[in-house]
């Protein structure tokens, strides 16, 4: 029989808070271990819990857009999940400010990370003596210092005291309240992005028809999209929200599924908590940033954030009633608009700070062939066209923006395109050459900054003759790259006059 | 006397299950992080990973007992027909002893983890691993069993 899913009945929203963090690499978003997604490159990895393959994608974007549940096992489910979890931060790349200040940060630095990693090499190689090795580097770790501080995302662990201060310090001038900065993870821009992939999860399969069965296995798989199921980092920050939407609702949860039914509350929650997440994403350029004359840290999406949720807090009755009137007519632009204008520091409205990024991108694309960056300029077109594919990130908007996937699984690179230039036969090569290229300078900057081991995604694609089993399973020293007659890696490295040894 | 020796008896087996599900659930996570290129497992690839030690353990202690248990849950998808076959075992009372050809099992259980996304050799490696050692467990217990009267009966002349 066809019913639709529900919530389950423990809620997403009983508390817990820990937080942990398995994360080898340094830029990656996970679920689970089912699939990860390393910020800025654009590819996807799932594992082989979640066997992705050919299919997965059309079945479960044929149920995301009908529906209806698009799952008949449990291993169907895994890879369902995970592919609507993972899309979702792919998208936060795409479609946000922040994925474009940070892929920006990356373009730019990545190649002067690996020009210090070339040069301490260089001398610890060439030049004898601790003095010689020590200054070397102090001015790589100086740059990493730097480098880091510049980008928007960075997993908790690694995010610098002074920001989680500063964000501390605009939750006490919006509530007159001094917090543990520990309390306030909610607001750190990992959970907030892993909050906002649950909710998307949970918008696209809450609701869903789905027979009896079809229900037993969501229910039996939900710790992959139900948060008080999950590490604290998927619910640090619905926790958070959650509290203070139970304070702006003015009943709890238990008291509103009574009320309004479980799924219609927990679906009107998501949906809020994915937008609030969307409009606190959209981080200006560098150009725009140095026109308003404010300081960066103002537009970090959680002190961002904080301020969406006190203006919410402070709405007027009337104010409360044409917000909620703009969410059911699906009025995002509006909806923002009330938000801001509850907020005293004078944040630009999305639409604007997007059409700032097109000029950008545009400008860019005039000096450079990137077609990574034609993508995101793409992307951001169609946001300015299409405002809900901000709000919900779901796998239809795919169709709708024409914007191509691409992941990787242990049987190689599947990509999918939605417009006749992802078949073009000239286009699609190239296209892969950048992002695959992008993809090892990420890997190489990750290995020679020491994250011990560098996953070759040429081998990792199956896109190489000369892989061995350690460029797929991790190079962890010099030596280990193949010879330079088959290794390209190897090659570019020392014509870029890598010594490796 | 007699409920009591029977209730030891469930709660043996039912142990048997429990202990090689942790065993196994430990065999398969060393076995995909050795192949696994994306980091240490978390807590929700655990979870994942219990399911499918039960997917290994529970069909293979049926195949003990009797053909007819194998068949049925062999091919268990959920967690709840999984907890009604471990019922079955614990009500079970009959021989310890390999009730279904070796292939058999091995075979239907490896195309049970291909279907989750197990690689092959780890699948393999896994089954063959979990079904000599659950033998063994099953057969020193019959022997034990078997021992236990004789000793009772010594004890009892001497």
């Amino acid at each position: 029989m066809n019913r639709p899913i529900e919530s389950p009945a423990t809620g997403p929203l009983s508390h817990s808070d820990t937080l942990r963090t398995h994360m080898s690499s340094l830029l990656q978003l996970h679920a689970g271990t089912a699939g990860n997604y390393r910020w800025g490159s654009h590819l996807t990895r799932f594992s082989f819990l979640s066997p992705v393959d050919g299919h997965t994608l059309p079945r479960t974007l044929a149920g995301s857009i009908e529906s209806h549940a698009s799952w008949n096992s449990n291993v169907e489910l895994r890879e369902s999940l995970v592919i609507m979890h993972e899309t979702v931060h792919y998208f936060q790349n795409l479609l946000t400010g922040t994925g474009y200040w940070d892929s920006e940060v990356m373009r730019r630095r990545v190649p002067e990370a690996l020009g210090y990693a070339r040069a301490e090499r260089r001398i610890e190689s060439t030049i004898p003596g601790e003095a010689a090795r020590r200054k070397s580097r102090s001015q790589s770790e100086q740059w990493m210092k730097e480098g880091i501080g510049e980008l928007i995302f960075l997993p908790s662990r690694n995010l610098p005291r002074g920001r989680k201060q500063q964000i501390a310090n605009g939750v006490e001038a919006c509530t007159g309240k001094r917090e543990n900065p520990r309390d306030l993870a909610g607001l750190w821009i990992e959970n907030i992005l892993e909050a906002e992939a649950i909710s998307n999860v949970l918008l696209q399969t809450l609701g869903t028809q789905a027979t009896d069965r079809q229900r037993e296995i969501w229910r039996e798989n939900n710790f992959l999209s139900d948060p008080s199921r999950m590490q604290g980092r998927y619910q640090a920050t619905v926790m958070l929200v959650a509290g203070i939407f139970e304070h702006w609702m003015g009943s709890t949860f238990a008291e509103l599924e009574a009320t309004y039914g479980r799924t219609p509350i927990y679906l009107f929650f998501f949906r809020l908590l994915a937008l609030l997440i969307d409009i606190a994403c959209a981080h200006p350029s560098s150009a725009l940033l140095e026109k308003l004359a404010q300081p960066r840290h103002e537009f970090d999406p959680g002190l961002k954030l904080i301020r969406l949720l006190a203006s919410l807090q402070h709405f007027t009755k009337g104010t409360a009633a044409a917000f909620q009137k703009t969410l059911g007519d699906k009025d995002y632009a509006e909806a923002e608009r009330i938000l801001l204008s509850g907020i005293a520091f004078d944040y630009m409205h999305s639409e604007e700070v997007y059409k700032d990024w097109a000029e950008y991108f545009t400008r860019q694309m005039s000096e450079s062939d990137d077609r990574l960056l034609r993508l995101r300029s793409h992307c951001c077109r169609m946001r300015i066209d299409n405002p809900g594919c901000g709000a919900s990130k779901s796998l239809g908007w795919l169709v709708v923006c024409k914007i191509p996937l691409f992941y990787l699984m242990p049987r190689g690179l599947q990509s999918y395109g939605f417009s006749a230039e992802h078949f073009d036969p000239a286009e699609e090569p190239l296209f892969l050459a950048d992002l695959l290229k992008v993809n090892r300078d990420l890997g190489l900057w990750e290995y020679f900054m020491g994250s011990g081991k560098y996953v070759c995604p040429l081998a990792e694609a199956h896109s190489c003759d000369g892989m061995t089993a350690t460029c797929a399973s991790g190079i962890e020293r010099d030596a280990q790259f193949p010879g330079a007659t088959c290794c390209s890696v190897r090659r570019s490295l020392e014509q870029a006059g890598f010594v490796l040894r | 006397m007699a409920l009591s020796r029977k209730s030891d008896k469930k709660h043996a087996k039912y142990d048997i299950v429990a202990a090689h599900e942790e065993a196994t659930k430990t065999m398969l996570r060393n076995a995909l992080e050795e192949k696994d290129r994306t980091g240490s497992l978390g807590l929700t690839g655990v979870e994942v990973l219990i399911f499918l030690a039960a997917k290994v353990v529970v069909p293979i202690v049926c195949s003990f007992i009797s053909s007819v248990l194998f068949n049925k849950y062999k091919d268990a998808e959920t967690k709840r027909e999984l907890a009604t076959a471990r019922t079955e075992i614990a009500k079970h009372e009959g021989p310890l002893t390999p009730q279904v050809d070796r292939a058999v099992v091995i075979d239907s259980i490896v195309a049970g983890l291909l279907r989750e996304g197990v690689p092959r050799e780890v699948a393999t490696g896994v089954v063959e691993r979990t079904l000599d050692d659950i033998g063994k467990e099953l057969s020193k217990k019959e022997l034990s069993e078997k021992e236990l009267p004789e000793k009772n009966k010594s004890a009892a002349q001497g």
